[in-house]
Order: C-alpha cells, then sequence, then structure tokens
C-alpha cells in the first residue's frame, strides 16, 4: 500500500489536499472497500479494529475530552461519530450481522459522499488520543483515524506535503528537506563552532562514528532551524561523557508514514535502523520529536527488519534524564529564571511514555516551573497534531479551532516560556502565539538544558 | 412436548449453553489473533496489582464516564449495578440466603435504568446522533427481559419460581406449575443470553482485550 509515485496535477477543489494520483469519483468506493480488506488482510489491525468497531457503546465520553470538538461544537467533531464513518463500512463489508441486518445494527453501504466525509473528518483529528484516556472500553478513536487516512492514501487523498517529503526522504536526497549532504556538513560545521564560541569547549558533532553508543537522529528542521536544541543536545552527549554519532547518510527522523501510510512508515523506519546498523550502533536516539519516536517506539516490532529487532529506539529526553539520574548532569538554574511551564506532546506523553523525564529535567534547570492544567495524560494538544501541522491550508483552522483550547491552557499559566520539546508542537505552538498575540516563547527542553548546563572541567 | 414445556425445561439449557459458547468463541477469536500493531496508551498501571486496581475502580464506580457524562453515568451506572445485583442476589435468593423482594428491585432498576437511557439518547442531540437501532433495541430487550422477570415474581401468582429455578440446577426441571408470564420471563431470558455474545455488549470480554492487550501493552 504505497502511494504511487505518479505525478498529477489532478486535484479535487472540495478539499485542498493535492492527490499524487487522484482516483476517479466513481472508482473511489470500490478502491476504499478493496484498500480496507488489504488492511484487514494485513492482520496487524484486527484486535484493535475488531474490538473499537465492534463494540463501541456510543456514550459519547469521547466528546468532552477532544479539544477540537470543545472549540467547533461541530457534531461532525464528536470523536465517536467520526469513527462511525469508518464503522459503519466495516460492519456492512466485513461482518455476519451487518451483511445481514443493515442499518439495524449500523452497518451501510459506502457511497462517495460517506468518503467525502472521511476526508474531512479524519483531517480534523490530531490523533492526540487524549479521547482514549478516558473511554470506558478503551477503545482508541485515534487508531480509526489513522487507519481511515491509509485507506483515504489509496484514493489519492493526502496532504502533498507528507508525501512529497517523504518520496524526498525515501529518494537519493535522503531527508524531508531536501538538504544536501554538503549543506548538512557545512551546518554541523557552524554548530560547532557555535560550540566552541560559547563555552570555550571544542565540543563536538561526531559524524559517522562506528559502534558509537548512541546513533542520533532529529527531525530535519532541528538541524537548521532549531539549533538552540541542537547545541544543547551536543552538551548534554559531551557533559554526560557519552559516545554518540549523527549519521551523514540518514540524520532525519521524520517519519510522516506514522500519519497516512504503513507502507511509507516501514520504508522510512527501516531505513534508519539499516543506517543505525550500519555504523554497529545498538541504540537509536530519536531527538525531540514527538511522531518520529512513536513511529520508532510503536512499530518497531512490526515493521522492523528481523535483523534489526535487537536495536533499542529511545528518545533524547529518556537518554539525557538517565544521565541525570547517573550524576553525569549538573546544572545552574539561575541561567533560566524566567517562569517556564511544560507542553506534553502527544506522542512522547500519552504515545511514549515519557511524562516525569522531562519534567525532573527541567526541574534541575530552571528555576521556577510551575504546570499547565491540566497535565500529563490529560494535556492538551498542541493543536497541530496527526500531522496537520505540516498541512498548510490547514492552518486558519489549526488558530481558531484546533488550537484554542491550547491557547488557553498557556495563557492561563502566566509563564514566560512554554518548553515544547516535538518540532511539529514548537511550529504549531508558535503559531498560535503569534495568531493569538500570546507574548510567550517557546523552546525545547535542550534549548533550556544547554543554557543551563555546567561544562567547566570538562575541557 | 408443548411448546411452553420445550421453553421451560430445554431451552434455558440450550440458552446458558449458546452464551457461553458464544463468549468463549469471542474470547478465543480475539486471543488468536496474530500479534498487532504496538498502541500502547500511556501511563498504563504498572504490574498486575495495579491492573486490578485500576479495573476494580472502573468496575464498580464507571469514574471514567462519571467525569464527562454525568447524565449518562447515572443510567449506565444503575443499569448495570442493577444486572451485577439481580445475578448475584438471585443466586443468593435461590440459596435461601436473600429475599425475593432485593432480586425485584435490582430487576426494577434494569427497568427503569435502561428506559433513563433511552430517553438520553432521544433528548440529548449528540447521542441521538450517534444511536443506531441497535442501541434502542439493545436496552428496550433488557428492559423488556427484566420487566418479564419482575412480572413474573409478582404476588398474585400462586408458586414460587424459586423452585423451578432450583429444578434447573440440579437437572431436574419442573415446569407443571409455571405460568404464562413465568414461561415468557424464561424465554426472554434465554433469548437475551443467546444473543448478548453476538451482540456489542459483548464488551464484557472485549475490554480485556483493549485494557490488558492494546492500551497496556508493554512489548
Amino acid at each position: 500500500m504505497t502511494i504511487e509515485n505518479e505525478k498529477s496535477e489532478e486535484t479535487d477543489p472540495k478539499y485542498p489536499f493535492r492527490s499524487e494520483k487522484l482516483l476517479p469519483r466513481e472508482e473511489r468506493v470500490v478502491r476504499f472497500i478493496e484498500t480496507l480488506q488489504e488492511v484487514l488482510g494485513a492482520k496487524i489491525y484486527n484486535l484493535p479494529l475488531e474490538t473499537y468497531l465492534g463494540t463501541c457503546a456510543k456514550c459519547n465520553n469521547c466528546a468532552e475530552q477532544c479539544q477540537v470538538y470543545q472549540a467547533s461544537r461541530d457534531q461532525k467533531d464528536l470523536p465517536a461519530w467520526r469513527s462511525d464513518l469508518l464503522r459503519k463500512v466495516y460492519k456492512k463489508y466485513f461482518t455476519t450481522s451487518g451483511k445481514l441486518f443493515g442499518k439495524l445494527v449500523g452497518a451501510e453501504a459506502l457511497s462517495e459522499e460517506d468518503i467525502d466525509n472521511m476526508v474531512d473528518a479524519f483531517y480534523r483529528c490530531n490523533m492526540c488520543r487524549r479521547c482514549g484516556v478516558n473511554c470506558p472500553l478503551a477503545i482508541d478513536n485515534a487508531l480509526i483515524t489513522r487507519v481511515g487516512r491509509v485507506i483515504l492514501a489509496q484514493l489519492g487523498f493526502v496532504p502533498a506535503n507528507m508525501t512529497l517529503s517523504t518520496r524526498t526522504q525515501l529518494g537519493e536526497i535522503g531527508n524531508t528537506s531536501a538538504i544536501p549532504k554538503a549543506a548538512f556538513i557545512d551546518t554541523l560545521d557552524f554548530l560547532e563552532e557555535e560550540l566552541r564560541d560559547e563555552t570555550g569547549i571544542a565540543i563536538p558533532i561526531p559524524r559517522d562514528v562506528e559502534g558509537a553508543e548512541f546513533f542520533f537522529a532529529a527531525p530535519v528542521s532541528d538541524y537548521i532551524m532549531e539549533a538552540d536544541t541542537l547545541l544543547g543536545i551536543a552538551k548534554t552527549f559531551y557533559a554526560a561523557g557519552a559516545s554518540w554519532t549523527v549519521s551523514m547518510e540518514n540524520f532525519d527522523a521524520i517519519n510522516y508514514g506514522l500519519f497516512y501510510s504503513d507502507a511509507d512508515l516501514e520504508k522510512v523506519l527501516n531505513r534508519l535502523l539499516e543506517a543505525a546498523n550500519s555504523l554497529k550502533c545498538k541504540t537509536i536516539v530519536i531527538g525531540e520529536c514527538g511522531h518520529s519516536t512513536k513511529a520508532g517506539l510503536l512499530f518497531q516490532k512490526i515493521y522492523g527488519r528481523p535483523e534489526y529487532q535487537g536495536m533499542k529506539v529511545k528518545n533524547i529526553l529518556e537518554v539525557s534524564h538517565s544521565f541525570l539520574k547517573e550524576g553525569k548532569l549538573t546544572f545552574d538554574p539561575t541561567k533560566n529564571p524566567e517562569t517556564v511551564t511544560y507542553h506534553d506532546p502527544c506522542n512522547l506523553g500519552r504515545g511514549s511514555g515519557l511524562y516525569e523525564q522531562p519534567r525532573e529535567l527541567l526541574k534541575a534547570a530552571v528555576l521556577h516551573f510551575i504546570e499547565m492544567t491540566p497535565n500529563r495524560q490529560m494535556n492538551y494538544c498542541c493543536g497541530g497534531g496527526g500531522g496537520l501541522v505540516v498541512v498548510e491550508s490547514l492552518h486558519d483552522w489549526r488558530m481558531s479551532t484546533g488550537g484554542v483550547k491550547k491557547v488557553e491552557q498557556l495563557r492561563a499559566t502566566g509563564a514566560k516560556i512554554v518548553c515544547a520539546p516535538c518540532a511539529n508542537c514548537k511550529k504549531q505552538l508558535r503559531e498560535l502565539m503569534q495568531a493569538h498575540k500570546l507574548d510567550m516563547e517557546v523552546v525545547g527542553l535542550h534549548d533550556l538544558l544547554g543554557k543551563a548546563i555546567v561544562l567547566s572541567g570538562k575541557a | 412436548m408443548t411448546g411452553s414445556k420445550f421453553i421451560a425445561v430445554i431451552f434455558p439449557y440450550i440458552a446458558v449453553a449458546l452464551c457461553l459458547l458464544g463468549t468463549a468463541w469471542r474470547f478465543i477469536h480475539w486471543l488468536s489473533l496474530p500479534p498487532h500493531v504496538k498502541w500502547t496508551l500511556y501511563p498504563a498501571p504498572e504490574g498486575l496489582a495495579g491492573q486490578l486496581k485500576y479495573m476494580v475502580k472502573e468496575m464498580f464506580t464507571f469514574e471514567t464516564l462519571y467525569k464527562f457524562n454525568r447524565r449518562l453515568w447515572f443510567g449506565s451506572f444503575s443499569m448495570h449495578m442493577g444486572m451485577a445485583g439481580a445475578v448475584l442476589f438471585f443466586i443468593l435468593y435461590l440459596s435461601g440466603w436473600s429475599t425475593k423482594l432485593v432480586v425485584q428491585v435490582c430487576l426494577s432498576v434494569i427497568v427503569i435504568a435502561p428506559i433513563y437511557i433511552i430517553g438520553l439518547r432521544i433528548y440529548d442531540k449528540n447521542l441521538r446522533l450517534l444511536s443506531n437501532f441497535e442501541e434502542f433495541f439493545n436496552l428496550a430487550f433488557l428492559a423488556g427481559v427484566a420487566a418479564a422477570g419482575l412480572a413474573a415474581s409478582v404476588p398474585h401468582i400462586p408458586v414460587s419460581p424459586r423452585l423451578y429455578f432450583l429444578g434447573l440446577i440440579e437437572f431436574r426441571p419442573d415446569a407443571s406449575f409455571l405460568s404464562a408470564v413465568h414461561i415468557l420471563a424464561v424465554l426472554l431470558g434465554g433469548l437475551f443470553l443467546m444473543y448478548l455474545p453476538l451482540s456489542k455488549m459483548i464488551h464484557y470480554v472485549s475490554k480485556y482485550f483493549t485494557y490488558h492487550h492494546i492500551n497496556w501493552q508493554k512489548e
């Protein structure tokens, strides 16, 4: 199930998603059913899908947890209604009761209009999984959204930036921002110079070091636009005396396949695993990026090639926290005197379980830490989750609906700085600050660690 | 054998057997599915003790619904506690350790609570949008079974059904003294048991998988 790489200018004017190869309207229903059959045939979703689609009690408990519905109050944003779009089809074509009793059991034949509704609904879901936290039946609508998107992508409905970025990443250039290797080397040289100028110490950003303990990959945007995050990470590795490396062949951790395609997710993931394996590294450390951490953590067992199963995938927060616990890091919190609050990226929190590690790091490195409410598993998504942050045509929606609850939450903290250790969250939060005129700085966790870390005596 | 006698003497065994078989089939089917994508929802309770603590609390308080949907919680919690109470106190009643009145109270709750939820599903625009025939049917069916049970237990019927059920347990059912109301209650109860594992009400089994196998999956 890969998006075909044929270029086409065909678009559906109703939706702002360019199609790689848009199917004619009359062919979409058949293809949809075929793809759903393929998804079920692949088996990896069968238990979640059968239980989620077959037993939802329609209690609507998810609605009061969904920040999109809370903001819009539009019935089309009810998580259970959105999931019902796929549920009806699944029941109609793949269950005995649905075939026999049809609408009586909530089964309905798929129409082209239903597909239109899905294109709309599945790309108004942040896939944040907040609605699943308090589902009495433990049903996770985000997984249904994901499966829906995987199917829609086969019909041509997929945000163009995602597929184009992934195609670039899987091509010769090897990263989603099409940065040539020479430019990347220049960037790392520049970062090393910055480190030297700032600290007076020759802190390296090691490249292609065979046998390094940690193979590091960040979302490519971090190398270009989040220099402070990268500098903080380099300082942290240096202070801990850790052996780490960046690959010159594969340094981009982004995996947009998580949002629309299993086939692309698998390719990107294995590409990363292969790069680490070729350098004989056993642990892949993902930078401050939620979705690529989740893609690695949740899908390695299913999609990682057998020879890569022994590898560990970790997020940098976990690694830095372990350095802290081992007494390898010392901070001077007076370097960060402003009040800092912490945003739990959905994919790092609900998706990966990293709740306390970043907090302990922050409390060690900043003078005033304040929690936002709610937090941890009930934290609000930034409003750009599920890859929506890269969909420019959804910008206004993200500002007016998707991120509204986040803005209210941030404003209530009164903090000067919000720490968001995720590239996508940072982008969305900065846009929210601008759109809602909120005077708050958005930084990564290692930006703050880097400012406060004590490196004396390490030169 | 007359139809009534069949319903009273043979049908209960068929219903219970099909309910157990259906439940077992659903359980085994889900258990036998190949490894699925890891989709852990953090934080997952730590260890068996943590999981049991979460489940027991949820089972006896319906906390998740209580926190976000108080009106529905009132009906759903009452209905489920009524069902649990009816089963428990019916067993105690058969054992001679409880009065019929307690069972009747539980049955009354199982009649009223589903009607309340049906009303809520009609009144609340979001629940109305989400509800289809199946939701209403399940609730009405449950209320109907409980109502029939309640009707069969009222005092004007001369013989207590207790002896009949004890006979069923001892595989010596005697239906000779049962009235049409009793037969109707047995029929509806049996049909409900047979329907239960085939319906979405199988969530008494699916929750094991959605919680333990998916939400709380470690590796």
